[in-house]
């Protein structure tokens, strides 16, 4: 197999940057002095990412800091929500440090110590993460997690056939139906924009949240009452339900694609653009998973309405330290080192990794991290900061279901937009009534 | 005497196990019911509240409504199929013969694969861009060529129908070879000898001596259909909309993603009573079938 000069190069200035494995990790500032929990034996119970199998691999480091060792126990997201729920219920205090999904903090709160404490303790900086990633850490102004994981929507689309058929990257919702629309017209058999309006995790949702800040909609007002179905709020959802419906410019099977439909469905050559997490780039680029090449791919910032910030819904990760756990010292040195800007720099510069994922500011606008993902970061360290964000409370996952079922029968024409929303409306007013 | 005592020493191990890992979370689930425990709220069961779920349940909650009827319609529509697809498979494979028997042997194999499993290779099957069964409906029926199978509320349920037949039927096949290969041979041919055509002795002679059996096969799928889960979650997620949320799809929901444990309680053991039900019933026929 040949390796081309500029692959070898690039990998060679990436190593560099890098420096050698565990010269950044040998430096964490916050660890205690003289290994004082040398010996034990931490377990985390972790989601499955390329990202925490480089922190597992990376442990001998942090034992060297700190006489600790570590045992991940890898869980397939899938299954993650009920391994929490098991450890919340179950009572056996299994898990030290344990990673849970922004969606799911407030419904398990009960599981989580706050770390407010650990944090000034270990004089962790907070302004290490942008505030819409922090924020989903925090359940009743105490702080449950630290962000280790955060993700970023981008618009991805063909550069080649853009480039072939002289177009521009939408900017806006409109200008996207239009160059999806021109794109169908020359290119027979691909489909304008690739996105998901089937029922599964509430990913239906996640690309409308974005028509509907654009609309200057809110899923909820100052009284935490259920504010999408207002009138920018239900013509948010009928501009979205529009790519399909009207416009038809999304494969006819999106209407009940979940989001790995979408990505397929992009990766297999049939959609032409795809507003999506920016991990996906991994997925687009896998040849077992996908016919494009990098030099296929293109990304953007997510597309707006006209005169509007270019906003992002975000999904971040926070590792917190269980509340049955009998080695919380030990755990919060983990917690540490796991939140050291240079162990995620490292792990983002490691040629033999691909995982795009960061979440701290100085990695988001750093250098060498941005030229080896071709700016991405910097799109979104920019998307996170003009971005809103939603509060999810204890009751946030029925809620979702109840938004998702709607969005489902809006897409499918089963009922109207204001029919299916202004009912979920009132389920959701149930849901919150009840608490 | 000591026999007696003896009786009692060995069958404890196996007692102790039912007790343990049935009886005892039954009846923990079953005082769950009664009480308010959301753990969002507190990691420990919260007061009693008497029948208030179960009140709830049955009068005012479209979600379980919806999951009752959907779990109606699956049932009746899945049973009805597997059970005549089994009848109509038997009948076909009742034949001597090598082929016949490699058939017999062959059937297994799609019991073996786990429903999850089943799930979502179905959805694949049925994806409207790549689906192999979306690309051979539209090549046999053109009108339903682009058919979006999983976008239709109705098509969506059949998939999850179709998706279940294929693994029960076989089997089910196969308990119904059993029920012919046990029934006497001399009413069919007396029959025949009398003048009747195949179509009169199946109607007239084997399909009656083959009802309990029918029963039984009839009995046990609407007790695994009543539990439909799997393919729910990997092949349809619940939608369109909710037109595929089941009984159980609807107790894991309220469980472990709203976590509303005293009321997926009250919903499980509605569900619950509906299987004891059958369970008495199918108990009852085995029972009848086997005294002289």
């Amino acid at each position: 197999m040949a390796i081309r000069r500029r692959d070898f190069l690039a990998a060679t200035a990436a190593l560099g940057a890098a420096g050698p494995a565990s010269a950044s990790v040998t430096a964490t500032p916050g660890l205690r002095a003289g290994k004082p929990f040398a010996g034990t034996e931490l377990k985390v119970l972790c989601v499955v990412a390329s990202q925490f199998r480089a922190h597992e691999a990376r442990l001998a480091a942090f034992t060297e800091q700190t006489g600790i060792t570590a045992k991940y126990t890898f869980i397939p997201f899938g299954s993650m929500r009920e391994a929490l729920t098991a450890e919340m219920v179950g009572g056996g205090g299994d898990y030290d440090l344990a990673i849970a999904m922004d969606q799911w903090v407030a419904s398990l709160n009960n599981m989580f110590d706050p770390i407010d404490n650990v944090v000034s303790a270990k004089q962790i900086p907070l302004d290490r993460w942008p505030e819409a990633h922090l924020r989903q850490g925090r359940v009743g102004g105490r702080l449950l997690g630290l962000p280790s994981r955060g993700h970023v929507q981008l618009l991805f689309y063909r550069r080649d056939l853009f480039e072939k058929h002289s177009l521009t990257v939408p900017a806006t919702w409109e200008a996207l139906v239009e160059t999806a629309q021109t794109i169908q017209q020359r290119e027979p058999g691909i489909s304008g924009v690739s996105v998901p309006y089937g029922r599964g995790n509430g990913q239906n949702l996640m690309v409308w949240y974005n028509f509907l800040w654009g609309r200057g909609g809110q899923l909820f007002d100052a009284q935490g009452q259920p504010a999408f179905n207002s009138a920018a709020g239900l013509q948010s959802v009928q501009d979205y339900v529009d790519l399909l419906r009207r416009h038809r410019v999304t494969p006819a099977g999106a209407v009940s694609f979940a989001e790995q439909d979408a990505v397929n469905s992009m990766g297999q050559g049939n959609a032409a653009m795809l507003p999506v997490w920016w991990w996906v780039r991994s997925t687009l680029l896998n040849p077992q998973a996908s016919r494009l090449t990098e030099a296929q791919i293109g990304f953007a910032p997510m597309p707006s309405y006209a005169g509007q910030p270019r906003t992002t819904f975000t999904n971040t990760w926070v590792w917190g330290i269980p509340r049955r756990s009998r080695r919380k010292e030990a755990a919060a040195e983990l917690l540490a080192w796991i939140a050291n800007p240079a162990l995620e720099r490292e792990v983002l510069l490691d040629p033999r990794e691909n995982d795009v994922v960061a979440v701290m500011q100085p990695n988001l606008v750093d250098e060498a991290v941005n030229a080896r993902f071709g700016g991405m970061h910097r799109f979104a360290g920019e998307g996170l900061r003009a971005t809103q964000s939603i509060t999810f409370g204890p009751e946030w996952p029925q809620i979702s279901e109840a938004l998702e079922t709607a969005m489902s029968e809006a897409a499918t024409g089963a009922r109207s937009v204001p029919d299916a929303f202004n009912g979920a409306a009132a389920q959701v007013r149930r849901i919150v009534r009840r608490g | 005497m000591q026999d007696r005592r003896l009786k009692y020493l060995l069958i404890l191990p196996a007692a102790f196990i039912v007790l343990g890992t049935t009886i005892w979370p039954l009846a923990v689930s079953l005082v769950t019911s009664f009480r308010d425990w959301r753990l969002t709220r507190s990691l420990t069961p919260g007061p009693f509240i008497g029948a208030e779920h179960y009140i709830t349940a049955l009068t005012d909650d479209p979600d379980f409504a919806n999951a009752l009827r959907v779990t109606a319609i699956f049932v009746v529509i899945d049973v009805t199929i597997t059970v005549v697809s089994a009848l109509g498979l038997a009948v076909l494979l009742r034949r001597a013969g090598v082929l016949h028997s490699v058939t017999r042997a062959v059937l297994i194999l799609p019991f073996a694969v786990s429903p999850a499993l089943v799930g979502i290779s179905f959805r694949f099957m049925f994806n409207a861009e790549m689906g192999v069964f979306t690309w051979m409906a539209g090549a046999v029926l053109p009108f339903l060529r682009g058919f979006v199978w999983l976008a239709e509320p109705s098509s969506a349920l059949l998939v999850l129908v179709f998706s279940d037949a294929w693994r029960w039927v076989p089997y089910m096949t196969l308990v119904v070879l059993g029920g012919l290969a046990a029934l006497p041979k001399e009413p069919e041919e007396a029959a025949r000898i009398d003048g009747a055509n195949e179509w009169q002795v199946f109607r007239d002679v084997t399909l009656p001596a083959l009802l309990p059996v029918l029963a039984v096969v009839g009995i046990l799928k609407t007790v695994f259909a009543l539990k439909m889960f799997d393919q729910v979650v990997t092949l349809t997620g619940g939608g369109p909309g909710q037109s595929t949320v089941t009984l159980a799809y609807l107790v894991y929901s309220i469980a472990f993603r709203w976590y509303d444990m005293g009321y997926a309680s009250a919903v499980a053991w509605i569900l619950t009573s509906m299987l004891v039900f059958l369970a008495v019933w199918y108990t009852r026929l085995v029972l009848r079938k086997a005294s002289p």
